[in-house]
């Protein structure tokens, strides 16, 4: 066989070898944080639209609230009369956007799934949400579990753990971290953050030697 | 107007309105990979991006000699998706042949796509610091191209001279922020120009400025 074809075959394989189940958890909280930015940009719009026909309505903070109430057609005293399919137009979109709400909770779901199988500790200290913005910028879990704590810890924070190693600026002291509970929460954040760093590698070791 | 050769083997120029575009003449006619522009003048000819390649970047840049010749055998360590690779293997046409390397899989699985068009190059899904794990799957080779954007970036180069021939070149890219990003790039290029002066002949150099930030190009050749 030519060395080309060899190669073809060899890369192929090789290609297929190299995938791990971790990359399903990037991938799937990708599709988590675009679904809600397409969440988000759709109820600033529908609230600027049924804002002129129910102006203290499309001012709910609840975005469930907001979307119920699209369905009441309830005219405010500030509001302008809609024609019947005026409303029925935004009612589509509101129908549809409850569905995007739902898909987005079952990719969650999927996630957690997920994360129980291949991180089950890390998904215990850190939660969905951070845990897998962990593995998405470390890469893989591989890597999550050998890079040092105090990288976890500054994840998510590079432009300004970069700046402090060029300018000599202060160092950041968290990165994506900070949504965890017990360190945004906190009165000293940068000994929590520390703290909830080094027991999310112990717990990503644990997760990725034990497999 | 009409496409001009260059003084650079199996590289051509044509003015389009005020620009001046690089054009290398299409291996697989018809076929644009990386949604390149393919200029028709008797020929087809694929439009080469110096902002999307090292290489021709250095040729805008006007170095001095690239080495890549018709029917050279090439190693390009770091081949990414393949973008520059392609162009490499449209100049050294169907008697040349490439050899992509890559170790991010994710990429690779782009470059086979060209690759398996392109009947002039093959994919390998390797580490570019272990050559003793593809030695078996390459041969010999006239030109090694490198962009790799690692710390020891020199040092890999050299584990992959033993698949250079006697004389060959070498197009050696330095990325000055993936050695050192605390350091001036003018002081990490020295220190790299003297550690290949170690084994190699340095023909030229070219900081890629404004095309690339903080990168050089070294044409180096064996001794």
């Amino acid at each position: 066989m030519d060395l080309r074809e060899k190669n073809l075959e060899l890369t192929k394989q090789s290609l297929k070898d190299s995938f791990t189940r971790d990359i399903l958890v990037i991938q799937t909280i990708h599709s988590v944080d675009e679904l809600s930015s397409i969440i988000n940009k759709l109820v600033a719009n529908m609230r600027e639209r049924y804002g002129y026909f129910a102006p203290s309505l499309s001012r709910e903070e609840d975005v469930q609230k907001f979307i119920e109430s699209i369905f009441k057609e309830k005219q405010d005293d500030l509001g302008v009369v809609f024609r019947k399919e005026d409303l029925e137009s935004i009612q589509e979109l509101a129908h549809e956007l409850n569905n995007v709400r739902a898909l987005q909770k079952k990719q969650e779901i999927y996630l957690e799934n997920l994360m129980k199988e291949l991180c089950p500790k890390l998904l215990e200290t850190a939660g969905t949400h951070i845990g897998a913005r962990l593995i998405d910028l470390a890469g893989s879990l591989k890597h999550l579990a050998e890079i040092p704590s105090s990288t976890i810890q500054v994840l998510g924070a590079e432009r300004a753990l970069f700046r402090h190693l060029k300018t000599g600026a202060k160092a950041p002291k968290f990165g994506v971290i900070f949504a965890h509970s017990s360190i945004s929460g906190a009165e000293e954040k940068g000994k929590a953050a520390r703290r909830i760093a080094g027991k999310i590698s112990i717990a990503v070791k644990q997760d990725y030697f034990s497999q | 107007m009409s496409v001009q050769a260059t003084k650079y083997s199996g590289i051509f120029e044509v003015w389009k309105g005020s620009k001046k575009l690089l054009l290398t003449k299409n291996l697989t006619p018809g076929r644009s990979f990386f949604r390149e522009y393919l200029f028709q003048d008797n020929e087809e000819y694929r439009e080469w991006d110096p902002k999307r390649s090292k290489i021709a970047a250095a040729v805008v840049k006007k170095i001095n000699i690239l080495g890549l010749r018709e029917g050279d055998k090439v190693l390009y360590l770091g081949a990414a998706h393949g973008y520059t690779a392609s162009f490499v293997s449209d100049i050294v046409k169907e008697k040349g042949f490439v050899y992509c390397l890559d170790f991010a899989p994710r990429v690779v699985r782009d470059l086979y796509f060209v690759c398996e068009e392109r009947k002039n190059m093959a994919p390998l899904l390797a580490d570019a610091s272990k050559p003793e794990l593809y030695k078996s799957r390459i041969e010999m080779v006239d030109i090694i191209v490198q962009d790799i954007a690692q710390k020891l970036q020199v040092e890999i180069l050299f584990k992959n001279l033993q698949f250079l021939k006697p004389r060959g070149y070498i197009l050696l890219s330095v990325k000055a922020r993936s050695i050192d990003v605390t350091r001036k790039p003018a002081q990490l290029f020295k220190e790299v120009e003297e550690k290949l002066l170690t084994k190699l002949k340095v023909l030229d150099k070219k900081d890629l400025s404004p095309l690339e930030k903080d990168h050089m190009l070294f044409v180096c050749q064996g001794k």
